[in-house]
């Protein structure tokens, strides 16, 4: 332990005194102690060495002092450091001012001045000032009444009071000299902090007014879709959050090549529009063709000084103009002008600002003019619907009528019912009835596609469909398609079968579809047709054993005009009856789906809600229209 | 069975009218229906047909007045209040099925007509059934 560490330790205060002042304090006062210990302590030594081993009278006098100052150190130690203080002072200072009565010897009070720095240290000003006083008066009174003692001389006394007095002074001085820097210093930070707290609070200001303009720019472009509210709106709105005296935008329009006023404040705003305000491009005088040929923002803070300034009748208090352009990457959209009633009204923080309002604005402006394009082609879209609609019925009309015609006839003929026919005649006239019949088909799945697709497919609600009689109907109608061939057709049907919600004639579409499909593709073995009920709804199931369907497959056969190889060189179908009988489904609220491997056959699934509410409310709402 | 009514076709195009003609000769012995080739005068010329027809057959697009109009000028008058009246559409728009239902019609039937199932058509029709065929 090196004796710096040591003197440390010896001087350390206790832990509950904080503050760094009296921390300072109190480690001064250890300090003071231990020296006062040591030097009394080896002087008394040296006396009794001296003295021949006896104690002499004025060490011996020493040892209250000395068991005193013991007791002050831990006082001090225990932290009643104020305490301790007070008695150190005052003891010291009633034993100087004791010794020259008891020594008659007047020059000990000469230590008076280095207690009274001492208490300044140690304890304040005040009680120094007070000690100081204490000690004037002692003198005095001594002087009075202890003239032997004083006799030696008045004028070292002087000197004592002089010393002590200015040394004082001068230390009490500093220290408050010290304060006053100290105060000083803290005002200074707090007068900073309070400028940047305001300095900070205008920018948020600041920027909370150009971010709500710049959000009322956007805010505008989704909801006021309108061009000319849209720039009406921003004007105003401009003008007053900057405090402008006239905020106007021209729009540019390329084929005139003119920049055309488009939106401005006030009454010069109406009278300007009124009038047709514009600038050619090439204009040489004006700030705004200016800014517009030069796709660079144009800033006269004294207007009276530019030449280039044009002074306009309706605003004759003009001082200060911001032309800014308005654009979308090098394309010219207009420009926006600003201008003040104060000279040198634009800073060049309002420069950025509006700079980027004005970038912001071309934007809003460019959206607007899509949006009214969108809205034009929506309109035609509509117009190109509402034809598709029309052209899908006439079509359905027209294609129909001369079809029923021809399939009539050629039947009437075949039957003999036109007078006799042979036989190879009657196999002529048969071939043309099926090809008009598969025509017909064709038209009927291309004009059903069609309709889906253009989201136009509406069903013919009934709620009281005998699943018995559709499932037999399409039975019937696909038995002479497996009448050559060896395929047993497998019935799996529950014989209770509630009455079903649903389009009559696309739920036979739907079976009769998938059964021709498996009555198609199966050479030999068998068609299963399964109906059952479970819970909420009937299941369909038609499995065969033909040629199977390759995984990949298996979502291109439900895409409209889309048909696998198979499908293909079967060539007899139109691509469409799955997707057809899909959508058809789905639009029941049911779904269908395949489950199949190549060789293993396929199997086709199909759900239908027994209890649709959808369903069921079309039903509602065609018996209440029919009321009416 | 079929020959106990009298029938009563309105058709513009002369095929539609010939295969009617057919259908009805060789499907339901029924042997020259009356049959209207314009709506031009319609209640003036059905109010002098007689006997007064029980079944009548409108096509929906024809002029001056189409199936609906007719439709509603029959409605209008008493001796027709339940007159079986069909429409026949080549429509296979289910919108104007719809539209056909709402619009007080007692059936519909789809075109092509067709020798095999016309007359099972009338049948339903004419045991009280509403026919709403709209098969391809």
């Amino acid at each position: 332990m090196t004796a710096g560490n040591l003197w440390h330790r010896l001087t350390r205060p206790h832990p509950s005194i904080t503050d760094i002042e009296v921390v300072r304090q109190s480690r001064l006062l250890a300090g003071l102690i231990i020296i006062l210990l040591l030097t009394t302590g080896i002087s008394s030594i040296l006396l009794i060495v001296k003295a021949g081993g006896t104690i002499p009278e004025t060490v011996n006098d020493l040892f209250p002092g000395q068991a005193f100052m013991v007791v002050i150190y831990f006082l001090n130690r225990s932290g009643r450091y104020r305490l301790s203080a007070w008695l150190f002072v005052g003891t010291l200072f009633i034993r100087i001012h004791m010794l020259p009565i008891t020594s008659g010897d007047i020059t000990w009070l000469f230590f008076t001045s280095m207690l009274l720095i001492g208490s300044a240290i140690l304890m304040s000003g005040r009680v120094t000032i007070i000690l100081f006083f204490v000690s004037l008066i002692y003198q005095l009174a001594l002087a009075a009444t202890h003239a032997s003692v004083v006799s030696m001389s008045n004028f070292g006394t002087l000197i004592v009071f002089l010393v002590t007095t200015s040394l004082l002074l001068v230390f009490i001085n500093h220290r408050s000299g010290l304060e006053k820097e100290r105060q000083q210093e803290l005002r200074d930070i707090n007068q900073k902090l309070r400028e940047s707290e305001i300095l900070l609070e205008k920018r948020v200001a600041d920027r909370t007014r150009d971010l709500e303009v710049a959000a009322d720019v956007s805010k505008q472009v989704t909801t006021i879709l309108d061009l000319h509210e849209l720039l009406a709106n921003l004007v105003e709105r401009t003008r007053t959050a900057f405090d402008l005296y006239h905020v106007s935008v021209f729009l540019f329009d390329s084929e005139t090549n003119t920049l055309n006023y488009e939106a401005g404040t006030g009454d010069a705003g109406k009278n300007l529009k009124a009038a047709g305000k514009k600038f050619n491009l090439s204009d040489e005088k004006g700030l705004v063709p200016l800014a517009a040929r030069g796709l660079k923002s144009v800033l006269v803070n004294d207007v009276t000084a530019e030449s280039n300034h044009l002074v306009n009748p309706d605003l004759p208090n003009t001082k200060a103009e911001l032309v800014l352009p308005m654009r979308v990457g090098e394309r010219l959209i207009g420009v926006l002008d600003l201008q003040s009633t104060k000279a040198g009204r634009f800073t060049t923080d309002d420069l950025k600002v509006l700079t980027s309002l004005a970038e912001q604005l071309a934007v809003a402006v460019q959206n607007a003019r899509f949006y009214g394009e969108q809205v034009e082609i929506a309109e035609k879209l509509r117009a190109v619907d509402t034809m598709k609609s029309q052209f899908l019925a006439s079509m359905s009309h027209e294609l129909r009528t001369p079809l029923n015609a021809v399939l009539n006839f050629t039947e009437f003929v075949g039957l003999g019912l036109m007078g006799p026919v042979n036989d190879k005649q009657k196999d002529a006239l048969n071939k043309a009835l099926d090809s008009g019949k598969h025509l017909l088909a064709l038209i009927n799945d291309v004009l059903d596609m069609t309709k889906i697709e253009a989201g136009m497919l509406k069903l013919f609600v009934e709620n009281d469909i005998d699943l018995k009689q559709e499932l037999s109907t399409a039975i019937v109608a696909t038995q002479p398609m497996l009448k050559d061939k060896p395929v047993t057709f497998v019935q799996d049907v529950d014989d209770a079968l509630p009455l079903l919600i649903g389009d009559r004639r696309r739920i036979r579409q739907i079976l009769l579809n998938l059964l021709s499909n498996a009555a198609k593709f199966t050479e030999e073995g068998s068609i299963t047709l399964s109906v059952k009920k479970r819970s909420e709804m009937i299941l369909f199931a038609v499995i065969d054993t033909g040629p199977g369907i390759a995984l990949e497959d298996q979502t291109l056969i439900f895409e409209p005009f889309k048909q696998t190889e198979t499908g293909i060189q079967h060539a007899s179908g139109t691509g469409l009856g799955l997707p057809i009988s899909k959508r058809l489904v789905e639009a029941h609220g049911g779904q269908l789906w395949v489950e199949s491997q190549v060789g293993e056959g396929a199997g086709f699934y199909f759900t239908l809600p027994i209890h649709s509410v959808e369903l069921a409310q079309t039903i509602e709402f065609a018996a209440g229209g029919a009321h009416v | 069975m079929f020959d106990r009514y009298h029938y009563l076709y309105v058709e513009d195009d002369p095929l539609s009218q010939e295969i009617m003609r057919m259908i009805m000769a060789h499907g339901m012995g029924i042997e020259n229906p009356v049959i209207f080739d314009s709506s031009q005068d319609f209640m003036k010329r059905i109010l002098g047909l007689n006997p007064k027809p029980e079944i009548i057959m409108l096509d929906i697009h024809i002029t001056p007045l189409d199936g609906f109009e007719m439709l509603g000028l029959l409605r209008s008058n008493r001796d027709f209040r339940s007159t079986k009246i069909i429409a026949l559409t080549a429509s296979v728009m289910n919108e104007e099925i719809e539209k056909l239902r709402l619009a007080g019609f007692d059936g519909a039937i789809a075109k092509p007509l067709s020798l095999h199932t016309f007359p099972a058509l009338m049948q339903q029709i004419i045991a009280g059934e509403n026919v709403w065929h709209v098969a391809q």
